[in-house]
């Protein structure tokens, strides 16, 4: 335990048509990331993407491999030995793959496995025009964990809290018919109460695992979706203060790195000793991390 | 690096209805294809319609119940690490994550699930993320799970190829499976992983790929075959001398090597070119091809499943299994068979 975010970038600008789809948006978010960082490409030692929609339904390779391969080029670093450190893959679990990914990494640093690790995420409507209910923004972030040298500080613990009884209340698939692959996505009307409600009570058995009170808390960063996820938080006077005032992101699996790069550009995430990071999604899954500074 | 984890059962499933190489050449102008006489597959295990990739999950689940001495209540962690994601009526899902269905279906609730996609390296990718959740002392025992619905590509590949050259050959070789292991924190360091290790060459992953057909059910997969297959083997070579160095290791210390499954010809090929290497060769290179073909994320699972229900391992046997995928993954683990043997086994 205890990694800590070395930076985070975002990416999405309406680029060109030679610039739209998710992997370059990634491209674009991780190499800024890797810049504003100091480092080289060389020094990121593994990789994961958490995107869950992508252009043309890739299944292989991995995409953070598609993703690697196109920064080398950008840092004009060709890595063609298998004696390199670098390893990538994806992971995937809707809503709250992001945060589960955050953890992934923050157990090969604090192993000392890697030094540094990155994970990129973002989506895009797989066909334009193809889809049923896709209301997601395109975009993608990046954020880069480092080993810490500090035991008091970084990623404190992680807990995901699955909550099975409401599995059917988001269902993403798609299907070819008359020749075309269509994104369907089904959302019950209950499927964001659900969610608040259920984020709420994973809050309460969290903190309390924690030993720490949520006034104890001085940020909230929160994923964006499903959309009014934040606003409906933060109608409980308990965490009102402590969310983002101005969310009106409609990301998925990024939204979670937007706002925290937000509450970076704000100062808010500097000025906070203790960050709770909370991610909903399908399933109905709640994962959260608790941050100290 | 040394892990502190190690393999407490596996289970497998294959899908009982079969097809043969020889009913696919039917099906294909080329006449010159010798399928069966260069990779070794015979037939492949195929779905039937009520079949998927989270069925092949679940059941495998079940068989690696049957060996194990843990309890679904055991499980903290649940990896699902298939490429296809076909459910019901092909269905390629998105969300929820198949991990939270197939814990859902299996009564592993209280663990930690995700999803993982690391093209054929996927399951030995969830080994390894398992052993650093075990290292880190997040958790004690992992099941890492892939199921394989990945027929189409032959399906789909059938009528596309013309020559011998098609990128679509490759395709030929793939049958349905579904492999799960289980990892556990090791009592013994001795039957502990001695080296996970992993590299990805992301400039070759052009090399391969894979994506939803638009034009039938299913995917299709174009390769560049003997390219991968020489980049994959050139590349391996520091890679296997560094795993087995940090391990102090000779290549014949290792009684079993357990190759991604692919073909017959390229394995014996790559075997050879690894003994001109090493001047020195693993006293078997395994080959699990004739019943089952390639079934992806599962091959290595499948193939060491079936060297213990045959009876075929000691205990205290040294063995690798060496990933090769697209993307370019290589990827290498080491172990010692522990009593794990005496829950498998022709007399069992």
């Amino acid at each position: 335990m205890g990694s800590i975010i070395k930076q985070v970038a975002t990416s999405n600008n309406a680029f060109s048509i030679f610039h739209s789809g998710y992997i370059q948006r990634a491209v674009v978010s991780c190499y800024a990331c890797i810049k504003k960082a100091k480092l080289n490409l060389d020094s990121v030692q593994l990789l994961i993407n958490t995107g869950i929609y992508k252009e043309d339904y890739i299944c292989e390779p991995a995409v953070s491999s598609l993703i690697h391969n196109k920064l080398s080029s950008k840092f004009s670093l060709i890595t063609t030995k298998s004696t390199n450190k670098f390893f990538s893959f994806d992971m995937s679990n809707g809503g709250v793959g992001t945060l589960q990914a955050l953890q992934v990494l923050d157990n090969y640093i604090s192993n000392g496995s890697i030094s540094n690790g990155m994970v990129v995420s973002g989506d895009t409507e797989p066909i334009k025009g193809n889809s049923k209910n896709y209301n997601y923004s395109d975009g993608a972030a990046s954020i880069i964990l480092t080993q810490n040298s500090n035991p008091n500080n970084g990623f404190r613990h992680f807990k995901t809290y699955h909550h099975t009884i409401k599995k059917n209340n988001y269902l993403s698939n798609t299907r070819l018919t008359n020749q075309k692959l269509s994104l369907s996505i089904k959302e019950n009307e209950s499927f964001l109460n659900d969610c608040v409600t259920l984020a709420k009570e994973s809050i309460d058995k969290f903190l309390l695992e924690c030993n720490i009170n949520l006034n104890e808390i001085d940020l909230i960063v929160s994923s964006q979706s499903p959309k009014g996820f934040i606003s409906q938080l933060r109608e409980n006077k308990a965490f009102e203060n402590k969310l983002n005032k101005n969310n009106k992101g409609r990301l998925h699996t990024s939204g979670i790195l937007f706002e925290l790069n937000n509450a970076i550009k704000t100062k808010k995430f500097q000025t906070s000793k203790n960050i709770l990071f909370v991610s909903v999604g399908a399933g109905i899954t709640v994962s959260l991390a608790l941050y100290k500074n | 690096m040394r892990y502190n984890s190690e393999i407490e059962s596996i289970g497998v499933k294959l899908p009982e209805k079969k097809l043969s190489s020889g009913e696919i050449l039917k099906q294909i102008k080329v006449k010159k294809i010798r399928l069966e006489l260069f990779t070794g597959i015979r037939e492949r295990s195929i779905c039937s319609p009520s079949e998927n990739a989270i069925t092949l999950a679940v059941d495998s689940i079940s068989d690696c119940f049957k060996y194990s001495d843990l309890d679904r209540s055991d499980i903290d962690m649940l990896l699902c690490c298939s490429i296809s994601r076909f459910g019901e009526d092909n269905k390629f899902i998105h969300e929820p994550s198949l991990s939270s269905e197939i814990a859902f279906r299996t009564g592993i609730t209280n663990a930690l699930n995700f999803d993982i996609s690391n093209a054929c390296a996927g399951m030995m990718t969830g080994l390894q993320i398992a052993s650093e959740f075990i290292k880190n002392g997040t958790v004690k025992n992992c099941l890492v799970v892939s199921g394989e619905h990945i027929s189409s590509i032959c399906y789909n590949a059938i009528p596309n190829i013309n020559s011998l050259s098609s990128p679509e050959l490759a395709s030929l070789t793939v049958g349905d499976a579904g492999a799960a292991v289980i990892i556990k924190e090791s009592s013994d360091q001795k039957y502990s992983f001695e080296s996970i290790k992993f590299s990805t060459l992301s400039k070759y992953s052009n090399l391969c790929n894979g994506k939803l057909s638009k034009k039938s059910h299913g995917a299709y997969m174009k390769t560049q075959m003997k390219k991968i297959h020489d980049i994959s083997i050139r590349e391996s070579i520091d890679i296997l001398k560094k795993s087995l160095q940090e391990s102090k290791l000779k290549i014949y210390d290792i009684n079993y090597l357990i190759p991604h499954q692919t073909s017959k010809n390229a394995i014996h090929e790559g075997s050879k070119i690894y003994e001109k290497i090493f001047n020195d060769k693993p006293r078997e290179v395994v080959i699990n091809l004739k019943h089952t073909g390639n079934t992806a994320s599962t091959t290595h699972f499948v193939a060491l499943y079936k060297y213990l229900k045959e009876g075929r391992l000691k205990k205290e046997d040294r063995i690798l299994l060496l990933s090769f995928a697209s993307g370019l993954e290589i990827g290498i683990a080491i172990f010692r068979v522990n009593s794990i043997i005496e829950r498998y086994g022709i007399n069992n």
